[in-house]
C-alpha cells in the first residue's frame, strides 16, 4: 500500500501558528479584558472588540434591538461623522465588519499595521461614545427592514428559525437575531441609546489585537483610545432567563412555500452550554461523524448510497446556556418522511454501538485540522480569542485541539444518549406548494 | 533520479516571502512560495480546462468532470479516495471556473506527499465510474432547479443571458445546460480529461511549510512521468474581443424580467467589460472598487447611507481570460424597484458624464492597492494568486505589474474608460409581479 495509515502519529500535538507568541491578557482597572497576541511575519493588524449584548440581553419587549445597535455603532459619535471611519479605514485597502449573534455582538476590523492607530481611535470612538442620532436612525430602519426581507426569501434561513423556535420555546435563543418579521414600531432612538449606555460598558467588553504590534503598543493604544464617561451608569440587574428544558416529544412544524424545487427538513436537539465545554466539543466531533465528508454517515447512507437527499449538513452551536444541534437536509419532498426514520435509527445507533476506533481517529483528525486550517489568519485567531472570551474561557481556545483527540467512543456514546434522543427532538420541514 | 531543475524566476510576494517558478520537462509548472510561519501546505493545481473548453453541445461536461473526478481512479474506488483524505484530516476539493479547472488541497506539512500523490493518480487516472456519473447528473440537474429559488441568481441568469451571445460559456449561472447535461456519458468525460488534462497545460502553486527543493521533487516523483500527448492543445473558446462580441448580439433586448414570490426585488445592471488581457482592465477594476468595494464605496453611501434604499448593494468585475462583465445590483423593498433602478442607473451614467475627482481616484487607488496586500494573508491566498495569474498566462511578475498599473491610472485614462465601456446598461429584475408590473405592460 503506497499510502501508510498509522493513526497512532497523529497523536503529537500539532504546532499552530498562533503559538509562536503567546496571547497576553490583560484587565484593566476599568474592567476592561484586552487581548493582545504579537504576530510579526505579516503586514496587518486585526482588531475584534466582543460585547456581551447579543440578543439574550434584550428587553423581552423589544426584539431585535441587540441587532439595531450594531447598525446604529456605526452612524458615528459627538466627534466622528457617520461613514468617516468608513473613508479612513477603507482608503487604506482596510476591512471592517460587524455581527451580532444571541450572547454577544462584535465589531472588527482588518488593517495594514502602519494605518492601525488612527483607525483603531475611531472605532473605539464609535463603539464607546455611540450617538444614535434621531435621523440616522430612522433611515436605518428602512435598511433594517430589507434585510430582514431578504432574510425571509431564504428557505434556509425561515427553517432553522424555525426549528430553533422548536428546540427553545419561550427563550431569546428561539428568535432571530433580527427580531421578528417587523421591528416593533414603537422601537425608539432612546432604546437604543438605553440598551447601549447599559452594556457596551469596560467590564462587559473585550479588545483583541492580533498581528504586527508589540505589546506595549497594544496597550497603549487602548489606554490612549479608550475613555468611558466617568459618570457610571445605571445598570439593570440582569434577568436570568427561563431554564432551558430538553425537547420532551417530537416537536413538529411542517411549512410550505411556493417558488421552490427541493424540500428541507431541519432536525435540531438542545446540546450542552459552554460551560460543559468538553461536552460541547464531543458535539463537534459527533457532527462531523454524522456529516463530515463522503466517509461520514449520513452522508455515505443517504447521499451516496439510497440517494434520496441532495445534501446533508450538521452543526453544533455552542451557545452560554445551552447549545443547538442541527441536522439539515436538502431532498426531494418524497423522501421526507423516510429520511427522517433514517436519521432517528442513526441518532439511535450513536447511542447503543460505540464508535469504531479507526472512524473516530479520522473524524478527530478532520476536526483537529479544521481547527489548524481555520486559525492561520489574524483575523481567524482575533475571533477565536474573542469568543472564548465572552463565551467562556480563553484558555478554551488553545486547550481545544488536545481536549479533542482525548475523546473516547465511552464518551460519545453516553453524550447521544444523554442528548441526542432518537424519538424527542425538533424538526421543521418546508415543502413546495404551488399556490 | 533526475536532476532537480533550477527556478526559472521568483517574485518577492509578501512580507519577505518569495514565489519560486520551476518548469518540469514535460512542462509542468510549479510554483512554490516557501511559507514556514504554520505547519501547513496549500496547493492549487489549475488546469487549462473550465467552461471554454466544453465541446459545442456539452454544457456541463467541465462541472460533471469537477463532480466525479474524486469518485474513482484506475486502481481506487469513491470510498477509498474518501478515505485517503479524510482519514488525515486534509482537504480536497474539485471545482471549474469559465478559464479554468482547480483541484484545491491543504495538508499539515507532514502528510502533504501523500495527498498530492492522491491528487496526481486524480488528475492522471480518473475512471468515471458510470454509476457516480448518474448520481452526479442527478445532483446537477437538481442544483439548476434549486437556483430558480435565488431571486440573485435568477437576476444574473437573466443579465448574462442579455449580454452573451447564445451557447456562450460565460453565460453559465451554474452546472450548464439541464438538456446537454442529461445527455452526457462517461465516455465524454474521457474524451475531455484526455484533451486537456495534460503537463504542459497545468500549473501547481504551493504555499506552506515546504522547501522549495522538496515542493519540485514532489512533483518530479508524482508527476514527473507523465507524457505530453503529441496532438496540440486547442484554443479556447468564446475568447473574441468585447467589441467583437458587442458587435454580434445586434439589437437583442437589454432587459430581462423575471416573476417570483419574494419580499424583496433585486435590481441588476450590467456591462460587457473588458478581460484581464486589454488595456483597460486596470482602469475598469478601479471603477468597480470606486463604486462597489466597501462601506465607504459609492453606491453604499449614495444609496443604502443617504437613500435607505437597500441593505446590500454591491457588484462585480470578474476577472477573465475573455470579455468579463462589470455588474453593479442591490435588494430592495418591492415598492422602491423603480426608485432603486432610477438611482443606480444615475450612479451608471454620472461616470461617463463628468470625470473622477482627483481625491475621488487617488483614494479609489489607494483602496484597491490596501486592499491587494490584504488580500495575500492565507497560504491557500498565496498559492491561489499566483498559480491564478500562471495558469491565465500573466506570468507570477503580474504580482507586481498589477499595482503598478493602478498606481499609474490618471483621471482621464479612467473616464475614456467608463466612456467607452459603460453605455447602454443591461438590466435585470427579479421581484413579485407587483413590484415588476411596470415593466411587464405589453408595449
Amino acid at each position: 500500500m503506497w499510502f501508510n495509515h498509522n493513526p497512532a502519529k497523529r497523536w503529537q500535538p500539532v504546532q499552530t501558528r498562533g503559538a509562536a507568541h503567546p496571547v497576553n491578557q490583560t484587565c484593566l482597572e476599568n474592567g476592561l479584558t484586552v487581548l493582545h497576541q504579537y504576530l510579526p511575519f505579516t503586514p496587518v493588524v486585526t482588531v475584534d472588540i466582543w460585547v456581551n449584548a447579543g440578543v439574550t440581553r434584550e428587553p423581552e419587549a423589544v426584539p431585535g434591538l441587540a441587532h439595531v445597535l450594531e447598525h446604529m455603532i456605526f452612524k458615528g459619535t459627538e466627534t466622528v461623522s457617520p461613514q468617516e471611519f468608513d473613508r479612513l479605514l477603507e482608503c487604506q485597502g482596510g476591512i471592517v465588519n460587524a455581527a451580532t449573534g444571541y450572547d454577544y455582538a462584535h465589531f472588527y476590523m482588518v488593517t495594514l499595521a502602519d494605518q492601525l492607530e488612527p483607525c483603531f481611535a475611531q472605532l473605539a470612538e464609535l463603539l464607546i461614545h455611540a450617538a444614535v442620532p434621531e435621523a440616522e436612525f430612522k433611515q436605518e430602519q428602512e435598511i433594517i427592514r430589507t434585510e430582514i426581507d431578504q432574510a425571509y426569501d431564504n428557505p434556509d434561513w425561515v427553517v432553522y428559525q424555525s426549528v430553533r423556535q422548536l428546540v427553545f420555546p419561550n427563550h431569546p435563543y428561539g428568535r432571530p437575531v433580527l427580531g421578528l418579521a417587523e421591528l416593533p414600531p414603537f422601537l425608539s432612538a432612546a432604546h437604543v441609546r438605553d440598551f447601549h449606555h447599559q452594556l457596551y460598558q469596560p467590564e462587559n467588553m473585550t479588545i483583541v489585537l492580533v498581528g504586527d504590534l508589540t505589546h506595549e503598543q497594544a496597550i497603549d493604544l487602548v489606554h490612549r483610545h479608550c475613555d468611558w464617561p466617568h459618570t457610571p451608569a445605571s445598570r439593570d440587574l440582569l434577568s436570568s432567563p427561563s431554564p432551558l428544558n430538553p425537547v420532551d416529544q417530537r416537536r413538529y412544524h411542517a411549512m410550505e412555500t411556493p417558488g421552490i424545487d427541493q424540500a428541507r427538513l431541519t432536525i435540531a436537539w438542545l446540546g450542552p452550554g459552554v460551560t460543559e465545554k468538553e461536552q460541547g466539543y464531543g458535539f463537534d466531533l459527533l457532527s462531523v461523524i454524522l456529516t463530515g465528508g463522503r466517509t461520514s454517515r449520513l452522508v455515505s447512507d443517504l447521499l451516496e448510497q439510497r440517494g434520496w437527499i441532495y445534501d446533508v449538513h450538521s452543526e453544533f452551536f455552542l451557545q452560554r446556556e445551552g447549545g443547538c444541534f442541527t441536522i439539515s437536509v436538502w431532498l426531494d419532498p418524497k423522501y421526507l418522511e423516510v429520511v427522517e426514520t433514517v436519521i432517528r435509527e442513526h441518532m439511535y445507533q450513536l447511542g447503543e454501538i460505540p464508535i469504531p476506533e479507526v472512524e473516530l481517529h479520522r473524524c478527530q483528525q478532520l476536526v483537529v485540522n479544521d481547527f489548524i486550517f481555520g486559525t492561520e489568519m489574524v483575523n481567524q485567531l482575533a475571533g477565536l480569542y474573542g469568543y472564548y472570551s465572552i463565551l467562556g474561557e480563553l484558555e478554551q481556545a488553545f486547550t481545544y485541539p488536545r481536549l479533542i483527540q482525548a475523546i473516547d467512543p465511552k464518551t460519545l456514546q453516553t453524550l447521544a444518549q444523554k442528548y441526542l434522543s432518537p424519538s424527542h427532538y425538533a424538526i421543521t420541514t418546508l415543502q413546495p406548494c404551488s399556490y | 533520479m533526475l536532476p532537480l531543475p533550477s527556478p526559472i524566476t521568483s517574485v518577492p510576494v509578501t512580507s519577505g516571502l518569495l514565489c519560486q517558478k520551476f518548469a518540469l520537462a514535460n512542462g509542468l509548472v510549479v510554483l512554490i512560495t516557501e511559507n514556514p510561519i504554520a505547519d501547513i501546505v496549500s496547493a492549487r493545481i489549475f488546469v487549462g480546462a473550465g467552461n471554454t473548453r466544453e465541446p459545442l453541445g456539452q454544457a456541463g461536461v467541465a462541472y460533471l468532470m469537477a463532480a466525479t473526478l474524486t469518485k474513482g481512479t484506475h486502481r481506487l474506488s469513491s470510498a477509498e479516495i474518501a478515505e485517503q483524505v479524510e482519514s488525515v484530516g486534509a482537504s480536497l476539493g474539485v471545482e471549474r471556473a469559465p478559464d479554468y479547472f482547480l483541484l484545491s488541497l491543504k495538508t499539515v506539512s507532514e502528510d502533504f506527499l501523500d495527498i498530492l500523490s492522491l491528487a496526481a493518480e486524480l488528475l492522471q487516472y480518473p475512471s468515471f465510474p458510470a454509476s457516480e456519473v448518474e448520481l452526479e447528473k442527478k445532483l446537477a440537474l437538481q442544483s439548476i432547479r434549486a437556483q430558480q429559488e435565488q431571486p440573485f441568481t435568477l437576476a444574473l441568469k437573466g443579465l448574462r443571458h442579455s449580454l452573451f451571445p447564445p451557447g456562450h460559456p460565460y453565460i453559465q449561472t451554474g452546472p450548464g445546460d439541464p438538456d446537454q447535461i442529461a445527455q452526457l456519458q462517461p465516455a465524454d468525460l474521457h474524451q475531455y480529461h484526455q484533451t486537456y488534462f495534460r503537463p504542459d497545460n497545468m500549473v501547481i502553486s504551493l504555499s506552506g511549510n515546504l522547501k522549495a527543493f522538496e515542493a519540485v521533487q514532489y512533483c518530479q516523483q508524482v508527476f514527473g512521468d507523465w507524457p505530453v500527448p503529441e496532438q496540440p492543445l486547442l484554443p479556447p473558446d468564446g475568447l473574441q474581443p468585447v467589441e467583437a462580441m458587442a458587435a454580434s448580439m445586434g439589437s437583442s433586448s437589454n432587459i430581462s424580467i423575471t416573476t417570483q414570490p419574494s419580499q424583496q426585488s433585486i435590481v441588476m445592471l450590467g456591462h460587457l467589460a473588458p478581460s484581464v488581457q486589454e488595456p483597460d482592465y486596470a482602469a475598469l477594476k478601479l471603477l468597480y472598487t470606486y463604486l462597489c468595494s466597501g462601506l465607504s464605496s459609492r453606491l453604499f453611501v449614495e444609496l443604502r447611507e443617504k437613500q435607505g434604499l437597500a441593505y446590500e448593494v454591491s457588484g462585480f468585475y470578474p476577472t477573465r481570460l475573455g470579455p468579463s462583465h462589470f455588474v453593479v445590483y442591490l435588494g430592495t423593498a418591492a415598492d422602491n424597484t423603480a426608485i432603486a433602478l432610477a438611482k443606480l442607473q444615475a450612479e451608471i451614467d454620472r461616470l461617463s458624464q463628468q470625470p473622477l475627482a482627483t481625491e475621488e481616484l487617488e483614494t479609489a487607488k489607494s483602496k484597491l492597492l490596501g486592499q491587494y496586500v490584504l488580500g495575500k494573508q492565507s497560504n491557500a491566498q498565496l498559492a491561489h494568486l499566483m498559480g491564478w495569474y500562471e495558469a491565465l498566462g500573466l506570468g507570477i511578475h503580474y504580482d507586481q505589474n498589477f499595482p503598478k498599473q493602478i498606481a499609474s491610472l490618471d483621471v482621464e485614462a479612467v473616464y475614456q474608460a467608463a466612456c467607452q465601456h459603460l453605455q447602454q446598461s443591461h438590466i435585470s429584475l427579479v421581484g413579485s409581479d407587483t413590484a415588476v408590473q411596470p415593466w411587464l405592460a405589453p408595449s
